[in-house]
C-alpha cells in the first residue's frame, strides 16, 4: 500500500462513503496496530487487548474526523498512541492498582476526555441504536447523513436523489417522526 | 402544540455545531426557559448518541474484517507455545472460524451471484457534437468490444476535456466496475448525481447501487433501490423492485 500522509487519511476518514473510510483504517491497522502491540504487550496485555484499544481509538479518532471543530494538533500516529496509551492505562489501574505504564514510544499527548465518551455504551444510547436498526433503509441512511456525517439538507437531497432540500427536510422529519414513535414506549424517554 | 419551524432549524444547526456567537447564546438562553424546546433537545441529543453508537458497531464489524486481513505474527506465536488445553481451544476456534466463513462466504457469495446477474454496462453513446473527435472513436471501439482495461486512460484523459460529458462518466463507471475498480466507480456516478444530469441520474443511481451491492454495502444499496423504485416513471423503476425483492434475505 502507498504511504498515505495525515492529511490525505484524514479526508479518507471525513468521506461519507464507506469504502474512503474503510481504506484509511486498512491503512492505519498496517502502519500503526505493530506500535500499539507493543506498548499494551510491554505493559501486561496480549495481542487481544491490543486490538481492542487500537479499534476504540480508531473508532475515537474516525468519529472525532467529523466534527467541523475537530483540530488534530499532532499526527494521527501520536494521537493513536495517545489514546490507546490512555485507554490501557485506565483498564491496567481499574484491574490491578498500576499507575504507571512504560512507553514505548516518547511522543504522546493529553487526550480530552469528553473525546473519549463515544466510546461509552450506556443503556440509552443501546436502545435508540435498537429502534433505529428497525427503521427503513432510507431513514437509516438520512439519519446518519444528518447526524453524523453533519451533512447539509442539500447535499443530502443529491446523494439520497431527493428533488430538494426540502425534500430532504420532509424526509428526514418523516423518519424523525416514526423514530419517535418507537422511543415513546421506551421509559428511557418518556 | 408542536414546536416552531424556526426551533427545530435551530436545534439542526446546533446540533450539526453550526450556532455561533450570539446566534449560540441566544439559542441556549431560550433553551433554559422553554421546557418543551429543551426536552425536544434532549431526545434529538439522545437520538445523535444512539446514531454514533450504532454507527461504532458497524465500523467494528468493518474494523474486525480488516484485522482477519492482516497476519499478526503475534498471534501466531502465541498458538505454537501452548498445551494440549490452549490446542484443543484453538482447534475449536478454528471451526468457529470455519463456521463463521462458511456463512461468510455464502453472503458473499449470494451478493456475487446477485450483483453479477443485474450488471450490464451501459451502451456507450456519443453525441453528434464530439462524434468527430478521433479519440472518442477509438473510446467507443474499446469500450464496445469490452476492452475494458485499454479503455481506462482515454477514459480518464477526455473526461479530465469534458468534466460534464455524463454519457463518458457513465460508461467510464461501467469500465471501472468492470476492472474491479469500485471506489473509482462510484465517485462517477455521484458527481453525475451531483450535478442532476436529467438524462443519466437514474442510470448512475442505479449502477451506484449496483457498486454498493458488490461492496456490501447493502443499506446504501437498498435506499438508492428504493429511490429508483419509487419513482414509477423511471426506467429502472420495475428493475430496482426487482433486485430489492432478491434482496430481501440477504443480511
Amino acid at each position: 500500500m502507498s504511504e498515505l500522509d495525515d492529511k490525505a487519511l484524514m479526508a479518507l476518514l471525513r468521506s461519507s462513503r464507506r469504502q474512503e473510510n474503510d481504506k484509511g483504517f486498512r491503512y492505519m491497522y498496517g502502519a500503526y496496530l505493530g506500535m500499539i502491540q507493543n506498548v499494551v504487550l510491554n505493559n501486561k496485555g496480549d495481542v487481544k487487548d491490543a486490538e481492542d484499544v487500537f479499534q476504540d481509538a480508531l473508532i475515537v479518532l474516525y468519529n472525532q474526523s467529523k466534527k467541523d471543530d475537530f483540530e488534530l494538533r499532532c499526527t494521527i500516529k501520536t494521537y493513536l498512541y495517545s489514546i490507546c496509551r490512555n485507554l490501557w492505562l485506565k483498564k491496567l489501574r481499574k484491574s490491578s492498582r498500576i499507575v504507571e505504564l512504560s512507553d514505548t514510544v516518547k511522543q504522546f499527548v493529553t487526550i480530552d476526555e469528553s473525546q473519549l465518551k463515544t466510546l461509552e455504551a450506556t443503556e440509552e444510547k443501546k436502545i435508540v441504536a435498537n429502534y433505529l436498526g428497525q427503521l427503513s433503509d432510507g431513514c437509516q441512511t438520512i439519519l446518519r447523513y444528518f447526524y453524523f456525517d453533519k451533512k447539509k439538507m442539500s447535499e443530502i437531497a443529491d446523494l439520497m436523489g431527493l428533488a430538494n432540500e426540502q425534500g430532504a427536510k420532509n424526509k428526514k422529519s418523516m423518519c424523525m417522526k416514526k423514530l419517535k414513535s418507537l422511543m415513546k414506549d421506551s421509559i428511557h424517554f418518556t | 402544540m408542536g414546536l416552531e419551524e424556526k426551533h427545530i432549524d435551530q436545534i439542526d444547526a446546533y446540533l450539526q455545531g453550526q450556532l455561533k456567537g450570539d446566534e449560540l447564546s441566544s439559542f441556549l438562553k431560550e433553551v433554559a426557559e422553554n421546557e418543551e424546546l429543551r426536552r425536544e433537545l434532549d431526545i434529538q441529543k439522545a437520538i445523535q448518541e444512539g446514531i454514533e453508537h450504532k454507527n461504532n458497531q458497524d465500523v467494528r464489524n468493518r474494523l474486525n474484517q480488516i484485522s482477519a486481513e492482516f497476519d499478526s505474527p503475534e498471534k501466531e506465536a502465541k498458538v505454537v507455545s501452548v498445551g494440549w488445553g490452549r490446542i484443543v481451544s484453538s482447534i475449536a476456534a478454528v471451526l468457529l472460524l470455519c463456521f463463521a466463513a462458511y456463512f461468510l462466504f455464502d453472503r458473499t457469495s449470494d451478493t456475487g451471484a446477485i450483483y453479477a446477474k443485474h450488471f450490464h454496462p451501459s451502451e456507450l453513446t456519443i453525441t453528434r457534437s464530439t462524434d468527430v473527435d478521433a479519440e472518442l472513436v477509438i473510446l467507443k471501439e474499446l469500450y464496445n468490444t469490452q476492452n475494458y482495461e485499454n479503455a481506462l486512460p482515454l477514459f480518464e484523459q477526455v473526461i479530465n476535456a469534458d468534466p460534464s460529458a455524463s454519457n463518458l462518466r457513465l460508461a467510464y463507471g461501467n469500465a471501472l466496475m468492470k476492472c474491479m475498480k469500485m471506489d473509482l466507480a462510484s465517485a462517477q456516478f455521484e458527481y453525475i448525481i451531483t450535478i442532476k444530469d436529467p438524462l443519466y441520474i437514474d442510470q448512475a443511481r442505479w449502477y451506484l447501487a449496483l457498486v454498493e451491492l458488490n461492496e456490501g454495502n447493502l443499506v446504501d444499496c437498498r435506499a438508492l433501490l428504493q429511490r429508483l423504485g419509487g419513482d414509477t416513471e423511471s426506467d429502472y423503476h420495475s428493475e430496482a423492485l426487482r433486485l430489492l425483492d432478491e434482496l430481501k434475505n440477504v443480511e
